[in-house]
């Protein structure tokens, strides 16, 4: 069975690379551009893993990991963070308490490096402290 | 207070260090008047004591004389008696409306004035002779002088009486001649009591003045200190204020500057790389979308530079505007071509119907350049309805309005709309739109630079926003002064 990944990304280039690159190694995606309808989706479809923007519109993805940090399923999943932001950017302040699996620059990791990531993740027992 | 708050930092600036050096300037002119008035002051007192000194001198030899009947006594009283009459001289002079400097100059040096006081004694004179000390101490002046005449004509009695005496040796002569002088030596003894009183008169009435423009020239000098440390102390508040936001602004311009580059970078690097590592199928149809996206990347990233570098130009004043007849109808139309595609994507109608032809006098590119930022920002915002542009001539100036059907602005962000990089600072990633946030103004300023202006001229949350261009009608006095004006700039 593939697995669905929810992909949150407002830049309609990028959405497009890391879709076609996701599909190419097996996973179903699933794409929203904004924040809002990024947690409605993963609250809804409940994906293996979430690839999440920050700069987001409609909601920020700090606000969105938070929201979802709340939801009983919500607060045991994958989520890779993918941004350009560096990790001391103020729009990053407290991103650690939320605990993503991982976090990306993108551009300074090329599209393998995600797909590594995602196998990492998906295939240990990971396991967010409660 | 509002033009206050609308200035430049460099306005600013230019206005508090012509304040400092208008102070420093009066506080200079100050120190030097006041300098002036004390040496005059100094000079006129050491004058009277000159004075003084020599008409008692005049005095005791006039007495001597009337009773030694020495015609040397005489001479004496007569020599001292120039003192007096030098400053009187020079007194009368001066009381003319034109007087000359030459016949004041020696009348003064006559009186025993240092010929380097001379200049201070003339000013004082003629610029404070109203001012009420200077004013009393000239009345004493005019006074004594009219007792030193009284003085010459008791004196002239006197060498009358004693020259008709000359040659006889008998004692009842002398004796008839002595008592004749009598009354004429009580009448001496009289003026000198007088005289003294006017002399003491004139000494205390200007040191009086000299001890109060002492304490008037102490205050103005606290007062100018007490105002120049407040301004330096207002400044160095403000600049520690200014460093700080500006830290702030770099460091978050900086963060978001580099944000937008890393990302149509992220889809260059990303999608060659796959290319490369043969993600997408080698048949040109399969290539066809990433290849655009990684054009469509390079020439986002290079708009992002080319604002950048705009920015630059336009804050060290390097900006070279190409000012020419513009037909704004054409303009638009140009405009609403190019950017129909990106509006249909998102069903949005862009309507423009004008048929008129407008004029106006501004740089082609520059006018194209804020058309396509006005109209990408109400593509970018607006997600249903319509896009409306119209044209509006209000005298010497002609107004496009475009108004959108799309999100509007929080009131609390209009403010912040034409900042430099205060609205890249609002770019919080709730209200996260991409881009530097550096179009509007960049278009305000490239406007203003045409004699026209962009603005907010309404907007609703939910509704829309409006925004108007204003740009000067060709061939108007208005354009031809701009017109004037830039052709001297970059001479």
């Amino acid at each position: 069975m593939t697995k669905i990944l929810l992909l949150i990304e407002d830049d309609k280039v990028l959405s497009r690379m890391y879709e076609k690159l996701l599909s190419n190694h097996g996973y179903t995606i699933e794409v929203t551009d904004n924040g809002e309808d990024g947690l409605e989706a993963a609250l809804r479809d409940r994906p293996a893993l979430i690839l999440l923007d920050i700069g987001l519109p409609k909601m920020d993805g700090m606000t969105l990991m938070h929201k979802l940090r709340q939801d009983q399923w919500g607060k045991t999943v994958p989520i890779i963070i993918l941004t350009n932001y560096d990790t001391d950017d103020e729009r990053l302040k407290g991103v650690v308490e939320d605990q993503p699996a991982f976090y990306l620059i993108k551009s300074n990791n090329p599209p393998e490096t995600v797909v590594e990531k995602i196998k990492e993740i998906l295939g240990s027992t990971f396991q967010p402290k409660s | 207070m509002k033009w206050l708050r609308d200035l430049s930092v460099r306005s600013k600036f230019s206005i508090i260090i012509s304040l400092i050096l208008l102070i420093l300037l009066f506080g200079l002119i100050n120190f030097w008047i006041g300098l002036k008035i004390m040496s005059a002051i100094r000079a006129y007192v050491g004058g009277e004591g000159l004075w003084s000194k020599a008409q008692k001198e005049a005095t005791n030899n006039l007495l001597k004389y009337s009773i030694s009947f020495n015609e040397s006594d005489y001479k004496n009283y007569l020599t001292f008696l120039q003192v007096p009459l030098g400053d009187k001289q020079a007194r009368l002079e001066l009381n003319k409306e034109n007087p000359n400097i030459e016949i004041v100059r020696t009348g003064f040096i006559k009186g025993g004035n240092h010929s380097e006081d001379v200049d201070d004694l003339i000013f004082l004179y003629r610029w404070f002779r109203n001012v009420s000390y200077m004013d009393i101490a000239i009345k004493d002046w005019t006074q004594g002088d009219v007792e030193i005449e009284e003085l010459v004509g008791v004196g002239e009695k006197i060498h009358a009486i004693v020259r008709s005496s000359v040659g006889g040796n008998e004692p009842i002569l002398q004796a008839t001649k002595s008592s004749e002088l009598v009354p004429l030596i009580d009448e001496i003894y009289r003026i000198d009591k007088r005289l003294t009183v006017l002399e003491n008169h004139f000494s205390a009435t200007l040191s009086e003045g000299a001890r109060r423009i002492r304490d008037i020239l102490f205050a103005i000098t606290v007062a100018m200190t007490i105002i120049l440390g407040s301004i330096v102390l207002v400044i160095a508040i403000y600049i520690g204020k200014i460093s700080v936001r500006v830290d702030k602004i770099k460091s978050e311009f900086v963060s978001r500057v580099s944000h937008e580059l890393r990302t149509p970078l992220t889809a260059i690097i990303g999608i060659t790389s796959m290319i490369l590592k043969g993600e997408y199928s080698f048949r040109q149809e399969r290539l066809n979308q990433p290849l655009q996206d990684i054009k469509s990347s390079s020439l986002h990233l290079l708009d992002l530079v080319n604002d950048l570098l705009e920015i630059s130009r336009m804050q060290s004043g390097k900006l070279k505007l190409n000012l020419g007849e513009v037909n704004m109808r054409q303009a638009i139309e140009r405009n609403v071509q190019i950017m129909q595609s990106l509006a249909q994507k998102k069903d949005i109608k862009i309507v423009f119907s004008s048929k008129e032809d407008f004029f106006v006098l501004a740089d082609l590119e520059k006018v194209e350049q804020i058309l396509y930022n006005l109209l990408g920002n109400a593509i970018k915002f607006t997600s249903k309805g319509k896009i409306e542009i119209t044209m509006l001539q209000k005298g010497d100036k002609l107004l496009t309005i475009v108004r959108d059907t799309g999100e509007g602005i929080a009131k609390n962000e209009r403010k912040r709309l034409f900042g430099r990089f205060e609205q890249t600072a609002i770019g919080n990633s709730s209200s996260h739109h991409g881009g530097l946030g550096l179009g509007l103004y960049l278009s305000r300023a490239l406007a203003r630079k045409m004699g026209g202006d962009v603005w907010l001229e309404s907007s609703e949350v939910g509704l829309g926003s409006t925004f108007a261009f204003e740009l000067l009608m060709a061939k108007t006095t208005e354009a031809k002064k701009l017109q004037k004006k830039l052709a001297k700039e970059f001479v």
